[in-house]
């Protein structure tokens, strides 16, 4: 079995491809891993415990054919059976394609359109509403004088200013707000989202929904350290009502299909949706290590397993993340940077 | 005329500078104009050899010689 | 002795983004074009020269049939205007109506045109925040669908109204909040602040005009059908209200363009075949509420960039290449911004003639300008290309060969590969003359180097 991931990037946001690569190659040592990444620099390209071969693609924003084109060499060469995508920026083009890319003998388990565009934080508010828990008052601004505007209008300091699919800061004075706004318009464009800011306990799910309502495991934790972006260092796992069932209702609501990170902050029996991510997380592997090995499952749901998954993790297991370094030659640096793999 | 005569490039056209720790990447005429160079050929004797062996006038062949040497003292390849 | 092959000598440092993100082989990113529509690049070359616009009948012929299938499938009541400003070569314009498009013009220049070309007044729709007192006479004395920017232009307009002795139909232009950025409202009357319904009240009370038509047209590569969707809803909203209140009956509603074409938003991350929506799906959430509405007017659209951006393409030649002081190659090409006006805002599809290998190189194209701006690309992995060698830009179906400017060139041919692949001429290569012909000069400062 060959399975492609993506997202083997590293450094201060580290991509949810080891954690998946891991929890594959612990289920099945025999499970081959194409790693596929869009920078030689990628520190899956060289970790070769876990990954099997490395390839570089080109960027989803050179256009699908010459995207996929470069994939079905790699199925040829190599052979290639199942790709789970995990970054945002190549979603569309995967879901998109998702049954050209079956059709050709690789098969994957991705979101739908409609679901995917649900993380849109445009969205989120809809979304909120359906499943009946609440959502941070949220304006859409497109430049500096509506955010000012609308800051002293409707918003009170400390505030959350974000962009439309990433970044996100806790402003507590105008300035600040406008530094951050043009932090993020300069990278992601506008529009920006001025957000309410909230308080309580930020708790995180990593789920499989399978299409038709039911789920195929969850894990419930809390980060309980996390770096300056945001990026869990520490967590725990839990179980908190309100979240799992908020996280139940988007799976079965919605009918969710994929994996997803939902991320809610709640307070007593308030649960305010915060993000949707329609993909697996980071700490993907954190669920591995407590029994629940999503990137398992899936894989075999794909080959047509279909089991009842009781909701069964226990409670206060501790994630600790820590660096780790290795040695290899500047030669593979270079035969990555000439023939696209390794 | 350089201070590329310590380096070696592999079969890759992969050319790694241990003193700086730079890379480059060379095609073969690349290559083969550098080893020309560290012999100590100047340019118009490599643009010559090069008309001889190849599908190219001298001219044009002078031309990208002159132009590698820019590149290599852009790279601080050459002294 | 046989002599060996040459490849140029190329040596790159792997050190800048491109080389980490994307490798320095070319092999198999570079995309290739040899003909267009199956007349090779060579042969439309050899005939017209280069550079040369091109565009394909074949395209905006199918791509029309299938935007209009697309409306009239879901709501039979629909009428496609062409929106001339897009590209209003008399080949282009005529293709258009020759497939059942109206014209839709925004200025006097515009309104002349359709009219030369033997489109009738009433198959005119006047648009554009400016119409001089002379084409509104002219417009509403040939029933043209004249549609109001501006109070200013009701009291034109209720002028013309008392000269020609006659009630002019006229449409006003709305504007409105569809969730857009930049919410486009400068143009027509804005509904939320009730500046719509105030017109809509003038009007009624000069007794001059009467108001059968409703247009808005919220903005411009709108990536995001469903605003079209709220811009249908509050338009019916609308009409249904005037109606009741004012005992209206209004014809038509105009929702305008602004549909995506295949080309690169700058600042768009996605490719366009994953950014832009389809045909269907725009037509789903236009025609829904116009469905699902009571009264069903009949519903305009004047979309021109979907219909003929990706008709277009310019085939340029490499007249030179240099090294710059960064290591970066620039190519300099026959065709700059003075052709390709919209480079500004769109990254082209750039598609080489010929095949190509070997190592890649960070390169920008430049145009022939003496103008630092004269970019096209200014960030591409090139392999190294030769003086002579031709490249494809596309799409540039929309907007260039009208918003072009003859700066220090002559501007080059416009071909139309026919149907059946045949090789027309839709516009000549400029001359001195042509340039000169709306110069005068004063006898007192004619100059002779002889004397």
């Amino acid at each position: 079995m060959k399975v492609g991931i993506t997202g083997i990037n590293g450094t201060d946001n580290p991509g949810p491809g080891f954690a998946i690569a891991r929890s594959l190659k612990e289920a099945d040592p025999t499970c081959e891993i194409i790693g596929l990444s869009y920078d030689i620099n990628d520190p899956g390209n060289y970790m070769d415990f876990i990954i099997d071969k490395s390839s570089t693609l080109p960027y989803p924003s050179k256009g699908a054919q010459i995207y996929f084109d470069k994939l079905y060499e790699i199925k040829k060469q190599f052979g290639l059976d199942y790709i789970i995508p995990n970054l945002d920026a190549e979603l569309p083009l995967y879901i998109k394609y998702q049954q050209e890319l079956k059709d050709k003998g690789i098969d994957s388990f991705l979101p739908s359109k409609e679901t995917f565009e649900l993380r849109d934080k445009e969205r989120l508010l809809k979304v909120a509403q359906k499943l009946g828990i609440k959502y941070p008052k949220s304006a859409c601004v497109a430049n500096e004088a509506a955010l000012q505007e609308t800051i002293q209008k409707d918003f009170e300091f400390p505030l959350v200013i974000k962009g439309r699919y990433y970044k996100a800061y806790v402003v507590r004075t105008m300035a600040d707000a406008l530094r951050r706004y043009y932090e993020i318009v300069a990278e992601w464009g506008t529009p920006i989202i001025v957000q309410e800011f909230v308080t309580g306990d930020e708790f995180n799910v990593v789920g499989i929904g399978d299409g038709h309502g039911k789920s195929l495991g969850m894990v419930g934790i809390k980060k309980l350290t996390t770096t300056s972006i945001g990026k869990i260092v520490n967590g725990v796992t839990i179980k908190n009502e309100p979240m799992i069932n908020t996280a139940s209702q988007i799976v079965e609501q919605f009918k969710w299909r994929g994996p997803f990170e939902l991320e809610c902050i709640v307070n007593q029996n308030d649960v305010y949706l915060i993000e949707i991510n329609p993909r697996f997380p980071a700490w993907t592997w954190f669920a591995t290590a407590v029994g629940v090995n999503l990137p398992e499952r899936l894989i075999k749901y794909l080959q047509g397993e279909r089991v009842e998954y009781k909701l069964d993790y226990p409670t206060g297991k501790l994630f600790v993340r820590y660096t780790y370094e290795l040695v290899t030659d500047i030669e593979k640096y270079s035969q990555l940077a000439m023939q696209k793999e390794i | 005329m350089s201070n590329f005569s310590h380096l070696a490039v592999n079969d890759n056209g992969f050319l790694f500078d241990p003193t700086s720790g730079q890379s480059f990447t060379l095609n073969t005429m690349a290559q083969e104009v550098m080893s020309a160079m560290k012999e100590g050929k100047d340019v118009d004797q490599i643009a010559r050899e090069l008309s001889h062996s190849y599908e190219v006038s001298y001219e044009s062949a002078y031309e990208d010689v002159l132009e590698f040497g820019t590149k290599l003292k852009l790279y601080g390849l050459s002294l | 002795m046989k002599k060996k092959k040459y490849e140029r000598p190329v040596i790159q440092k792997i050190e800048n983004n491109y080389y980490v993100k994307h490798g320095v082989s070319a092999r198999g990113y570079q995309k290739k074009r040899e003909s267009i529509d199956n007349v090779k690049i060579a042969d439309i070359v050899k005939k017209f020269g280069s550079p040369v616009f091109v565009f394909s009948e074949k395209a905006i012929r199918e791509k029309f049939k299938k935007a209009q299938a697309a409306f009239k499938s879901r709501y039979p009541n629909f009428q496609f205007g062409w929106s001339y400003k897009t590209n209003y070569l008399k080949g282009i314009c005529s293709i258009f109506h020759q497939e059942g498009a109206i014209a839709e013009v925004v200025s006097d220049f515009e309104y002349d045109k359709a009219r030369a070309l033997g489109i009738k007044g009433e198959n005119i729709i006047y648009n554009g925040p400016y119409k001089s007192m002379e084409s509104l006479t002219l417009a509403a004395s040939e029933n043209a669908k004249i549609h109001i920017d501006n109070f200013d232009e009701i009291n034109d307009l209720e002028k013309v109204a008392s000269k020609l002795d006659k009630k002019i139909p006229v449409t006003i232009r709305i504007n409105m909040n569809t969730g857009i950025y930049p919410q486009w409202s400068r143009f027509g009357f804005n509904l939320e602040s009730g500046q719509a319904i105030n017109a809509v009240k003038r009007i009624i009370a000069g007794q001059k005009l009467l108001l059968n038509g409703l247009h808005t047209h919220i903005g411009t590569f709108i990536l995001d059908p469903k605003a079209y969707g709220v811009a249908a809803s509050k338009m019916l909203g609308f009409m249904d209200e005037i109606e009741n209140e004012f005992g209206l009956d209004i014809e038509y509603i105009d929702l305008g363009g602004g549909f995506a074409s295949l080309s690169h938003l700058k600042g768009v991350y996605q490719p366009p075949e994953i950014a832009v929506p389809s045909i269907e799906e725009y037509a789903d959430e236009i025609t829904r509420p116009f469905i699902n509405n009571k009264k069903r007017p009949r519903l305009i659209l004047e979309t021109g960039r979907h219909l003929i951006d990706e008709a277009g393409y310019l085939i340029s030649t490499i007249v030179g290449q240099k090294l710059l002081c960064d290591g970066r190659r620039s190519y300099i090409v026959d065709a700059g911004v003075n052709f390709l006006y919209t480079a500004t805002w769109y990254t082209y599809n750039l598609e080489l003639e010929k095949d190509t290998d070997g190592i890649t190189e960070p390169s920008l194209i430049n145009g022939p300008l003496c103008m630092n701006i004269d970019v096209i690309n200014e960030s591409i992995m090139l392999p190294r290309l030769e003086r002579g060698d031709r490249i494809v830009f596309s799409p540039v179906g929309a907007y260039n060969v009208t918003q072009w400017m003859q700066f220090i060139r002559y501007r080059p041919k416009i071909a139309l590969i026919g149907i059946n692949g045949e090789m027309e001429l839709l516009r000549e290569k400029e001359k001195l003359a042509d340039v000169e012909s709306c110069e005068r000069l004063p006898q007192r400062l004619k100059f002779s180097d002889e004397s």
